[in-house]
Parts: structure tokens; sequence; C-alpha cells
């Protein structure tokens, strides 16, 4: 096993990437008087994987929305106890989380790291489900989708993503339905488990005060090695346009959101990091309250200060994002396509574009000095097929006429939706 | 890691800590008053229009494109309740000069635009510049308006308004409408001058670097002004209700927030921290593995402190027709722990548990600005582990005690609205 040191381009910090002889990848950042060690287990499995077969043989097989946040609920139950029980002894905070493209086991602790890795690389790689326990779990996750279904952030989001995407399972609620998981039982769990829990589709992502020689020898010991292939995910032909422009949700809530979403062509994950970074500086550029547009529509009573963007991207889509609470959505959506207009045919203001720049580098510096957002960053590396410091290189490389081609080739006026969260009940 | 204390002026305390393992700095500049119907909203308007222009960047968009230029250095403000005092909170944070490519003396710069903001505020005529004020002011109303978007805060925030009722606690941290409306931009420049004058201030700033410029621009401008202002205590204990009032609000919801607030008049704050652990505050805890895992009542039941008011919110999120069943089985864990029933594993597991999270402050910039801040208003040692050796002490009857003097005092549910 060959360790390589990865070294940051503007900073002293460094990670060791191992590929692992089970076939796990390793990346560690051992941060030198920090107390806290941020670790995670992660699987590229999300809620978009939700078709697939794990030999040529096989026919791909289509599995009820939910699965994985499902499967990611269960293997918290050994055996002869609850995981939670286990972490207690050493004091890590455990924990876990699914998402569109992945899921992840963590746990944070100043103390007995060694121990909680331990109990990490174990249980996650001993599922145990029977009828019993899965059908405990339904109440519980069917409590979860409630909550989520409460929350105009999630309904907005999901709205959007539904106008958006025809086909791409990224237009499906990450834990699915009340419906979909009673059709979840034990065997398919096993089944999905036995495809994407294959330590050729993980990665461990450990930071803060761990030596890199013990956590080595922890996975020495506790992984078993695996000769499988990743499964083969069947995703369907997603075309260009959007499905509709516009949504509205009502809901029992005091002040009206919005969430305005590009629809950009996917790219791999080679190209991933780079488009990440021109979409980054291109949102950062149309939402920062220093910009015109931005200046006037505060001024206007438009937006308020939770005017904000986000880039959502992963296998098979890319979207920037900008959300917010207003009245008046359509005339966010309006300035937004204007100042669009007018950078495409004026190009952007180098100075603006300067100081964005030097805005989105004083981030990246900063998120060093916290072992939780370093060991996401190389979790979020291993996922995108990147390096860990490919996104600061990309930056330092990026120029304003990156973001002219960025902004004229990806930001059409037809593939925009807006999906809109109305008061149910007048003010 | 190097500490160091001072007062800048009357009242007006400066924490300095030097660690090296952090790239940026974090300054952090708290103003400490009593809370009140009459003046959170403006005292929230006066911190907020300081950080939003000052008269050098005149306008939102002037000062935003300097804290660009100067690596998206942050500057901004935020309200907090503590007890029945308020806390206004002005905060910056910067990378150090070994990262300015294009050679800033940042600690400098930033000293002097924070102080520029504090000190020089862009008020012409008596009052806040209009334009800046009025966005923020709509900002401010819509925050209030928006309560109700996020459910198990809203649950929580009406739930402490019943439990501590005629209290200042009870009032919302940032105001309510009617308040909110009335501030102009005069008052909201007075709220800012009499916080100068009669709050108390702390100041704490953390970097690798040492703190002798900021601290000698800091005390410069701030031992110009006028003071005379007092201390507060951020503990105040709240009655409890001789009958626990029971309050149910319906919404177009889809599940039910209810939580409940029990009152303590324990003072034994590490056996009162230890049980609130174990009660519903890990996922060993009691709640956690009765309510959800052994019923499958909820999603999340859990339980934490407000040590100011010295008491104990549980909040859980189930449907309308398993309340009563969500609610009987919360109240049996606390039987539970009344009679005793807590293991020497359960102890164990909640002392490496609040170990864990003691041992935790000084890997951020502002766990170390809020550790410091903490020993200042608490009488709890300075150095983690002496902190951690109280915890050790806690014995199971002390434990047995704490939970026994919770009385509940609040029981409020919001609750999806019943089908016909």
């Amino acid at each position: 096993m060959q360790r390589v040191i990865i070294s940051s381009p503007f900073t002293d910090d460094k990670v060791i990437h191992i590929k692992h002889k089970s076939g796990l990848e390793i990346y560690i950042c051992e941060m030198k008087g920090f107390n806290g060690v941020q670790a995670q287990f992660c699987t590229k499995y999300g809620s978009i994987h939700r078709r697939f077969r794990t030999s040529p043989d096989e026919d791909f097989m289509n599995v009820p929305d939910g699965v994985a946040h499902f499967l990611e609920h269960k293997l918290f139950e050994n055996e002869d106890c609850q995981v939670f029980e286990l972490y207690a002894k050493t004091g890590a905070n455990g924990n876990a989380a699914t998402s569109y493209d992945r899921t992840y086991y963590d746990f944070y602790c100043t103390a007995n790291y060694a121990e909680s890795l331990k109990i990490l690389l174990d249980f996650v790689q001993k599922p145990y489900f029977t009828k019993e326990n899965v059908a405990k779990e339904q109440g519980i996750i069917a409590q979860e989708i409630k909550m989520s279904d409460d929350s105009p952030d999630w309904r907005i989001f999901e709205n959007m993503l539904a106008n958006m995407y025809h086909v791409h399972p990224v237009r499906i609620k990450i834990e699915g339905t009340a419906e979909s998981i009673a059709e979840i039982d034990e065997t398919l769990l096993y089944k999905c488990y036995n495809a994407f829990y294959d330590l050729n589709n993980m990665c461990l992502s450990i930071a803060g005060n761990v030596s890199a020689d013990e956590v080595i020898a922890i996975c020495d010991e506790y992984l078993a090695e695996s000769s499988k292939n990743a499964p083969e995910v069947f995703m369907p032909c997603e075309p260009d346009e959007i499905v509709s422009p516009y949504v509205c949700e009502k809901l029992d809530i005091g002040e009206p959101l919005f969430s305005l979403g590009y629809k950009c062509r996917p790219f791999s994950s080679s190209d991933r990091a780079v488009k990440s970074v021109q979409a980054s500086v291109t949102g950062c550029l149309l939402s920062d309250s220093s910009g015109r547009m931005c200046e006037r529509l505060l001024s206007e009573g438009i937006i308020n200060s939770s005017f904000s963007y986000e880039v959502f991207a992963g296998d098979g889509y890319f979207s920037l994002i900008f959300s917010g609470e207003s009245e008046e959505p359509e005339k966010v959506r309006d300035a937004i396509i204007s100042e669009i207009d007018r950078i495409s045919s004026e190009g952007i203001d180098e100075q603006q574009f300067s100081r964005i720049k030097k805005t989105a580098y004083g981030y990246y510096i900063r998120e060093l000095n916290n072992v939780d957002a370093v060991a996401d960053r190389m979790m979020n590396a291993f996922v995108d097929g990147i390096g860990p410091f490919d996104t600061m290189k990309a930056l330092s490389e990026l120029t304003p006429d990156d973001i002219n081609r960025f902004i004229c080739s990806e930001l059409k006026k037809d593939r925009l939706v807006l999906s809109v969260i109305e008061r149910k009940c007048d003010k | 890691m190097e500490y160091n204390r001072t007062q800048l002026a009357e009242n007006i305390g400066f924490t300095a800590v030097r660690d090296e393992k952090f790239n940026s700095s974090l300054l952090m500049i708290r103003f400490i008053t009593e809370h009140s119907e009459t003046s959170a909203s403006a005292n929230v308007l006066g911190i907020s229009c300081l950080t939003a222009t000052n008269s050098r960047y005149p306008t939102i968009s002037a000062l935003s494109s300097r804290l660009n230029e100067l690596y998206g250095a942050s500057l901004g403000s935020s309200a907090g309740k503590v007890g029945n005092v308020q806390i206004l909170r002005l905060y910056s944070s910067w990378i150090n000069n070994r990262y300015a490519y294009d050679g800033e003396d940042m600690q400098r710069e930033m000293a002097e635009l924070i102080c520029g903001c504090l000190f020089s505020p862009n008020a012409p005529n008596g009052g806040f510049d209009e334009e800046s004020f009025r966005i923020l002011k709509n900002d401010l109303l819509d925050r209030i308006d928006g309560e109700t978007n996020y459910k198990y805060g809203y649950a929580v925030s009406k739930a402490l308004g019943i439990a501590f009722r005629g209290e200042p606690a009870a009032y919302p941290v940032i105001g309510k409408r009617r308040d909110a409306e009335a501030v102009t931009p005069q008052s909201a420049l007075a709220a800012y001058h009499k916080l100068l004058e009669t709050a108390q201030i702390e100041i704490s700033f953390v970097s690798s670097e040492g703190h002798e410029v900021i601290e000698e621009i800091l005390r410069k401008h701030f031992s110009g002004i006028r003071r005379n202002s007092r201390s507060y205590a951020l503990r105040c204990k709240s009655p409890v209700k001789e009958q626990p009032e029971t309050v149910f609000r319906e919404m177009d919801v889809n599940q039910c927030n209810m939580i409940m607030v029990f009152k303590s008049d324990c003072d034994d704050y590490y056996a009162l921290s230890m049980m609130n652990i174990l009660f519903g505050d890990a996922s060993f805890s009691k709640l956690f593995l009765n309510v959800r895992e052994k019923l499958s009542l909820c999603y999340f039941c859990s339980s934490s402190l407000f040590y100011s008011k010295n008491a104990v919110l549980v909040g859980c999120g189930t449907d309308r027709d398993k309340v009563e069943q969500a609610r009987d089985e919360i109240l049996h864990q606390l039987d539970e722990m009344c009679i005793g029933n807590i293991s020497d594993k359960e102890i164990n597991d909640t002392f490496m548990s609040v170990s864990n999270t003691i041992r935790s402050a000084g890997d951020t910039l502002s766990s170390y600005s809020n550790w410091f801040f903490d020993r200042i208003f608490y009488d709890h040692p300075h150095d983690p582990a002496e902190y951690i050796e109280e915890f050790r002490k806690v014995t199971k009857e002390r434990i047995v005690q704490a939970a026994r003097s919770l009385r509940l005092d609040t029981f409020y549910c919001l609750a999806g609205k019943e089908e016909n």
C-alpha cells in the first residue's frame, strides 16, 4: 500500500491518501494542536442509486424509494446491542447521514479515537437485519419523513428538483414516503448492503488529533479484503430541458420562500471540480451584497439578508441555485435573468471578480481550521473523484473569461425553475 | 495556548487567547444588558446597523466590497438571551497575515475597520443612515414573521414564553413585530449609545498572532467613551407554577411538536448537567433509548438544560394520537431516575460524554471565545481538566436529587389539525 502525500497549494496542510489492500480509500489529515477527531466512513450509495445490478449477467433491479436511508438507520443495530451504547463507552458522539449520492457514518471525539474507530469500522461491516427490527424502524422513519415534510426549506428544494429533472432520481425524496418504506424488508436491505457497502465503493476520511500509522494499523486489523467490484448503477437519460419553470406550494408559514435553480449540464467527475468552482464564484458574484443587482433588490425590499446561493452537483445533475425569502419571487427571477444577460453582453467587472475570488480563497483557508470541515473536504473529494485540494487549485487558476463562458453556456433562462412556498393564510 | 485578560475601561473586559494552530483570527464583542420589551428590538437593530455600514464605507455595498477585498473577512451581529439578560454580539473573523497574498496587515486593517463601525457609524443626523436602516429593519421584521416557518423552534419559543411568563426571559430575543416597527434610525442609534455607556462589555480575541496591536487600538477607542455600567448575573431562577399549564395549539402541520418545560430549585450544576444528559441529551439517554428506540414513537425526543433559568426542556415530534403515550413515557423515564434506576454504566457513559464535550473547547476560534466567556459568568474552573474532575465527583445520589428536583411547569403542543 502506497502512502501518497497531497499538499495544499497555499498552506502547510497535508493529506495522506492510501488505497488500502482491502479496497478502501483512506484519507488522513493529522492536525497538530487540535484535540478533536472527526471520522467519516462513507459509501457512494445514496437515494439516487435506485436501479442497479451487481453482475453483468443479472437484470437491473429497482428498489423502493428511501432504501439507502433506511439501511443507514438499521446499521446502528448490532445483533446484541445498539451501536450508540458502544460509542457511549468511549465518549464519542456518533451519527450518520444519507444524501442523494452518499451515506456516511461518523463520529467526533476528543479522546479514545482508536477505540471509536474500531467501533465504526466494525459495525458498518456487520449488518444485522431482522423482520422485527425492520418493522420497528418504520415508525421512527415515518416521523422523520413528517418532520421534513413540515420543513419549508426541504419542501421548496424537493419541489424544485421535481420540476427540474424529468427522470433522474435526484427528483425523488431521500427518505422516500410512508408507502415506499413499507415495502422494505430485511432481504432487500441485505441485497442493497451487499451491493454498495463493498470497500471498493467506500472511503474512510479522518482528521484531527490522529496518527496515520495508528489509523492504518487499525484498518489493517478491521478491514476484510474485498475483491468485488462496485455495482453497476443505471441512470436514466435525462433531457437538458426542465419539466416546468414554476412550482408553488402553500404551507402554514409566516414568511414566503423561493428557490431559483438553473439546470446546467451534468459534468463528469474530472470536470466537476472546475465547473463547481466556476458555478460557485458566479453564484457569489450574483448574490453578494456588494453587487449592483443585490444592492437594488435589497433597497427595494424584494430580498433580505437570507438571499444566498448553492451549487448542487453529483452524478448526472448539476445546478446553481439561488434562494431566500421574498414576497415577490418573480421579481428576483427577472432581476437575475437581466443581470445574467448584462454580464453575457458586457462581461464581468474584473475588480469585482478579483474581490470575489479573494473571498472564496479566504473561505477555503479558514475551513482548514476545523476538523469537521477538513474531514468533509476529504470525503467530498472521494465522492467526486478528485483530490482534496483540487478545488483550491481550480480557484487559483480561475479567470474572468472562465466565468463569462460558464454564464453563457450554462445559465439559460429556459432552464430556470422557480420554486415558491407561499403562506396558506394571509399575514 | 496563551491566555491574557485585562480591562480596557470601566467594566470592559478583554480576553486574548493565542493558539498557534489557527490560520485565522476571531474578534467577538459582547454587549450584556437587561432584556426588556422596550429595548430588545432597538438594541438588535442598533448592533446590526454597525456591521452594515460606517462613515468610511457608507453603503452596504461599499462595506461588503471592502470585506471581500480583505479575503472575505466576516463581520456580523447576533442577539441571544441568557436568563433574563440580552447579549448583543458583534463578531468578525479574518485570515492571518501570512496567507494574505497581497501583503495586507490584516489585523490592523480589521481592527481599524471594526473600530470605524463601532465609533464612527454612518449616522449623519442623529440617527443611522435611513437607507441601510430601512433594509435592516425589514430584515428584522421578516425574521420575526418567519418564526412560524420552523415549527420546532416556534414551539420551543412559545413554550418558554408560557414557562417564564412575567419574566424578561419570556420575551422574544429580537422583540415582537409591534416593538420592532416602532424603532426609528434615531432610537436605534440612541439604543446603541446606551449600550456603549451602560452595558457590561466583554471582548475576546482568539488568534495564532499576538493581541498587542488589536488591544492597543481597541483600548484607545474604548477609553474615550463615557461609562456608567453595571455587571449582570446570567442566572435567574424561575418560580414553578402551582399546577402545570397545558396549551394545545393547532396548525396545518404533519407532525406534533410537544414541549415540556420542567423547573428545578437545585443548585448543584454538575449533577443537573449529568442528569440532563442521561435523561435526554445523548444517544444513550433514557428518552432516546425508550421513547424512540423501544416504542418507535418519534424520530427525536431529547432534553436540554437551561441552566440560567434552572429549567430542563424536553422536545419530541410525534403523531397527534401518540402525544399522550409519549408524554407518559417521558414522565415515566424521569420517575425511573427519581427512584434511582440509574446504573454505574450509565453514569460512566454520561461522564465520558460530558468530558468529550469539554475537551473540544479550543478546537475552534468560537469555542475558545465561548469557553472563557462562560468562565467569567459562572463559577467554573478555567482549566478543562479541573472542570472535568468536578463532573467525575458527581455521584448517583446527586443525580437522583437533581432528577427529583424537576417539576413540570409547562406542556405545550403544536399539533396538526384533526381530520373531520
